[in-house]
């Protein structure tokens, strides 16, 4: 086999791994003949197929992206300033580390139910996707901070350059890698456990609502189509965001 | 002026450095020598300010500093021409100070490479160049020759005994030949802890 083709099969690996499992469901759908409990792969492209031309469909989407991805920014931007404050000031770190621990154990459910009491429905899901994307945040870009190399510092410090260019040439492309892992582990948990909320929580147009309703009215088709759409906004935001972030990383600081 | 009064250092619970008095001349390249790990390099991490005193006092009056330590520290993100460029400071700063240096020390060829495409050599002289560019008049140079041949070597000693003829060079070697070729007053560092630093003819 030559190089060419090893490359062909290497990138046409997932698409098949893809196909297989889509096979194997259809095969078991068509096997078992129950529509209501597994719809064909079919059935449910042809219902997203048909979800896709409707307004609330787009509402719902929308809403649902708004919502959650304002609570990952929101959780990345403070799960970055914090991390650099406590990589700084230990006394800030021993009250900050443990809170954030107990953010991480704390069941998702307890927390959406929690939140239900102090919060309005609407508003739930941001919190969620926040409170569950801080603490990953924090841990990696905390460990970044503290696993920079010391010696590219020193010399930054003996030929005196400017904070502002150590931080843009030294500190941000040595944090890079770590803030890439932490958005890749953050987004996915965060937007599925976004959506959870949205499910228990009901808010209006979202996409964890129509899974919600349509469990409620056995539309088997219809839930298993807001899935996908769920599965493919995850790997679309994860991938869009390791793009934007290694487009980023280590670029001339001077 | 560079003076150093009553220094003392002590590294994990080891005196590296005691109360050590000396003034370097003004202008001049000086090489220190000495056996291994009798603190030569630690002495020009003080210099630098990369590491504290435990007690005493180092009075620098010059203007702008700039080392090249035993190991390269260039960021691997950049490539060599930015490495340099992110040491000028704005007032010397010019895309062509990089250029010179990278042509001087026979690296043109490699501007825009990233040091990991670089070898030790390449690497060293990459860090040597920065070091040169950053236009010092007090400039720390510790083995900046080991991992170069000797013909390479003594091109790039011509380079760094021209590069700073106003200020103070300090080189640490342990190759004669090298302060030889740098016309350097030695200082010999044989005592641990250190006491004294002696000329040596």
């Amino acid at each position: 086999m030559n190089n060419k083709t090893k490359k062909s099969l290497k990138r046409a690996a997932p698409w098949l791994a893809l196909l297989f499992w889509l096979t194997v469901w259809l095969l078991i759908a068509l096997i078992f003949k129950k529509p209501l409990l597994l719809p064909t792969p079919i059935a449910v492209a042809k219902k997203l197929g048909a979800l896709l031309c409707t307004l609330p469909f787009w509402q719902a989407l929308l809403l649902s992206l708004l919502r959650i991805m304002a609570g990952i920014v929101a959780a990345i931007a403070l799960g970055v300033l914090l991390a650099f404050l406590c990589a700084r000031l230990k006394v800030l770190d021993c009250i900050v580390a443990p809170l954030l621990d107990l953010f991480k154990a704390t069941p998702v459910a307890s927390v959406i139910f929690l939140l239900l009491l102090f919060m309005g429905r609407n508003t739930v899901p941001l919190f969620i996707a926040f409170a569950m994307a801080l603490p990953i945040v924090f841990a990696n870009v905390k460990e970044g901070l503290l696993q920079a190399d010391r010696q590219l510092f020193e010399m930054a410090a003996v030929f005196e350059v400017p904070r502002a260019r150590i931080l843009r040439g030294i500190t941000l492309p040595s944090l890079t890698p770590y803030l890439m892992a932490a958005c890749r582990a953050a987004i996915s948990l965060a937007w599925k456990a976004g959506i959870a909320a949205e499910v228990l929580a009901v808010p209006e147009h979202a996409l964890g609502r129509a899974i919600f309703e349509s469990k409620q009215y056995l539309l088997t088709d219809e839930l298993f189509a807001y899935t996908v759409t769920v599965l493919i906004i995850s790997a679309a935001l994860e991938k869009a965001t390791l793009y934007f972030l290694r487009d980023k990383g280590g670029k001339n600081p001077c | 002026m560079l003076k150093l009064t009553d220094l003392c250092f002590t590294y994990a619970d080891k005196c590296v450095i005691e109360n050590l008095n000396f003034t370097f001349p003004q202008k001049g390249i000086i090489a220190l020598m000495g056996p291994s790990g009798i603190g030569k390099t630690t002495l020009l991490k003080l210099l630098a300010g990369v590491l504290d005193p435990t007690s005493g006092e180092i009075l620098s009056t010059y203007r702008k500093t700039a080392m090249a330590f035993q190991e390269p520290r260039l960021l691997k993100w950049l490539n060599c021409a930015e490495n340099i460029n992110f040491v000028l400071s704005n007032s010397n700063f010019s895309s062509d100070v990089a250029t010179e240096w990278l042509e001087r020390l026979g690296l043109s060829a490699r501007k825009n490479s990233l040091p990991t495409a670089l070898s030790g050599g390449e690497q060293q002289r990459l860090s040597l160049a920065r070091a040169l560019a950053a236009g010092a008049d007090l400039l720390l140079l510790d083995e900046p020759f080991s991992a170069l041949d000797a013909t390479l070597a003594k091109h790039t000693a011509e380079l760094v005994k021209n590069a700073n003829s106003e200020g103070l060079t300090i080189i640490v070697t342990h190759d004669r030949t090298h302060a030889e070729w740098l016309d350097a007053e030695v200082l010999y560092l044989n005592a641990s802890p250190l006491t004294t630093l002696k000329n040596q003819p």
